[in-house]
């Protein structure tokens, strides 16, 4: 058989449980499948906890069970697709809000997905901001145009529920008798860098400029969709606000880096 | 292929595990060497600042488990770009990985799984190694797995495995002395015949990792031993880490340990253990060597 064949019997035994041609193939025991489920259970008992570990406010409210049981099925719809493990369960928080065991907790999905960003945030190393004088050496015109880097410990989340109270709960090991959790848009800014993070609570408009600018877009189309928010929005104040406050590492026109 | 100078120290050496890496800045142990798996570094560039840091004191030894060069598929040249970045990053001593596969058709199985040895495998493993060091730019170190099963296609032992596949892209060999003993165990050869087909010539570095007895459910009354590197090295393992050096000489020693992690202290006992043995065996040459 050839060895291209004989990993995609491998591949199905491992991730599908698929064993059924499997047996003649190996050697080294009686009853070498039974030996070959150790790597079966490496693969599925391993990266289940490693997945569960990358969210463990999310554990802390929907407990190890249900979480352990929503990695199982998670690894065998969407294997990981390259060896950085780190990089691997982004997709995992809006998986586990679609699974029927989830209905009774709407909000989990969006603990997730905050708790991803600040775990990634918190392993940045933030770089040399821009300085405010670049934004003045553009030609005034050519300012809508140009994009905008920012720090790459910048994430930004839309979310339907206030998650980070949740995770602020969370943080602080305090579990309250009594929670009330009500619906409420939070548009939230995480930061973080060397270990640390923290969220902030921007305003919609807000929200919307830097998020599209974190998304690439211009900062015409930015400040076009903050105002699509907010019609009061300030998109001069706003570009100040996070140069000034460091956020931004780069400023590109389409002649190039300013 | 560029030639390195970077001392290679052939006393013990710990790895670097994440949980442990602020620590060890802040401290600066005495350690021989430190080894590190580059796939935990690569999505982290705070922990890539403070090892490009240690890297300016302490020897380091870049361990993949994620250059699957036993893929029928191809590498992953993403991935092994990457590896390449940290590796002009930090000029390890020596850059490894395993005689294994762990991707198919760009899934990643997070495992290193086991291959037939034969022919046709050889020559995709032979391209693939050549592939990683023309990658690289440097020599590339293959380690002998943990096994569990055999595979029924194979033609060929793993040793005469690995000796044509060093012969034939000059990559260098890692032998793991646990997984030798562990291997031998499940499969029933002997240890030390193992080592002793092993080209001495061609090994850069051994491997010492902590492994654990299961009931064998496919051999009833049997034990399976599986490589976990959670918990101290078995005497067994040392007993045959003994035999390895009296066959290759000394050689820079991973202690492994991944799981259920010690402290640092722990970890550097381990390590001045495997110094002890290395010394003991070196001085019991001496003494043969002078009648």
């Amino acid at each position: 058989m050839p060895l291209a064949d004989f990993q995609a019997q491998v591949r199905g035994a491992i991730v599908d449980g698929n064993t059924a041609t499997l047996a003649p193939l190996l050697t080294g025991s009686r009853d070498p499948l039974r030996r070959f489920a150790i790597h079966q259970r490496h693969y599925a008992s391993h990266l289940a906890q490693t997945l569960v570990g990358k969210f463990p406010a999310m554990e802390w409210l929907a407990g190890s069970p249900f979480m352990l049981a929503a990695a199982g099925a998670f690894i065998r719809a969407c294997p990981p697709r390259a060896p950085c493990i780190a990089e691997y369960g982004g997709d995992f928080p809006a998986f586990v809000g679609d699974r029927t065991e989830a209905r009774q907790l709407p909000w989990l999905r969006w603990v997730g997905e905050l708790e991803w960003r600040l775990g990634h945030a918190a392993l940045a190393v933030e770089h040399a901001p821009l300085a405010l004088a670049a934004l003045s050496e553009l030609r005034p015109e050519r300012l809508a145009d140009c994009t905008l880097a920012l720090q790459p410990d910048l994430h930004y989340l839309a979310a339907p529920w206030p998650v980070d109270d949740l995770i602020k709960l969370f943080l602080s090991d305090r579990a309250p008798e009594h929670y009330a959790l009500n619906t409420e848009d939070v548009f939230l800014e995480v930061r973080g860098a060397r270990g640390a993070f923290s969220m902030t609570r921007l305003e919609g408009g807000s929200y919307a400029f830097r998020s599209a600018l974190a998304r690439g877009a211009s900062i015409g189309a930015a400040a076009e969709q903050a105002l699509g928010n907010d019609p009061t929005f300030d998109a001069g104040q706003s570009l100040v606000q996070i140069v000034t406050a460091g956020l931004t590492t780069a400023i590109h026109d389409c002649d190039g880096e300013a | 292929m560029t030639v390195h100078h970077r001392r290679v120290p052939a006393c013990a050496g710990i790895g670097l595990r994440l949980p442990h890496l602020a620590e060890v800045v802040a401290t600066r142990p005495s350690a021989g060497w430190f080894e590190i798996h580059p796939e935990n570094f690569l999505a982290n560039p705070h922990a890539s600042e403070l090892l490009a840091d240690l890297a300016r004191d302490y020897p380091i030894s870049v361990h993949s488990v994620g250059v699957s060069v036993g893929s029928a598929g191809g590498i992953d040249r993403t991935h092994l770009g990457r590896v390449r970045a940290l590796v002009d990053a930090i000029d390890p001593m020596l850059v490894s990985g395993h005689l294994a596969w762990s991707t198919h058709e760009g899934d990643y199985l997070n495992d290193l799984l086991p291959l037939p040895y034969n022919e046709e495998t050889l020559q995709i493993v032979s391209m693939h190694v050549d592939e990683v060091q023309q990658g690289l730019g440097r020599p590339y170190v293959v380690e002998n797995p943990s096994s569990y099963v055999g595979i029924a296609s194979s033609t060929m032992t793993e040793t005469e495995f690995l000796g044509q596949l060093a012969d034939r892209t000059g990559c260098r060999l890692l032998c793991d002395v646990s997984n030798v003993y562990l291997s031998g165990h499940n499969l029933g050869y002997d240890p030390c015949a193992y080592l002793d087909a092993m080209p001495p010539g061609a090994i850069a570095e051994l491997h010492l990792g902590g492994f654990v007895a299961e009931d064998d459910d496919g051999n009833p009354g049997q034990q399976v031993l599986v490589d976990t590197h959670d918990q101290r090295i078995a005497e067994s393992a040392w007993e045959l880490y003994a035999y390895a050096l009296r066959r290759f000489g000394p050689k820079p020693t991973l202690i492994e340990w991944d799981n259920d992690l010690p402290d640092v202290v722990t970890l550097l006992a381990e390590a001045a253990k495997a110094d002890s043995i290395a010394l003991a065996n070196l001085e019991t040459e001496r003494r043969r060597a002078a009648g």
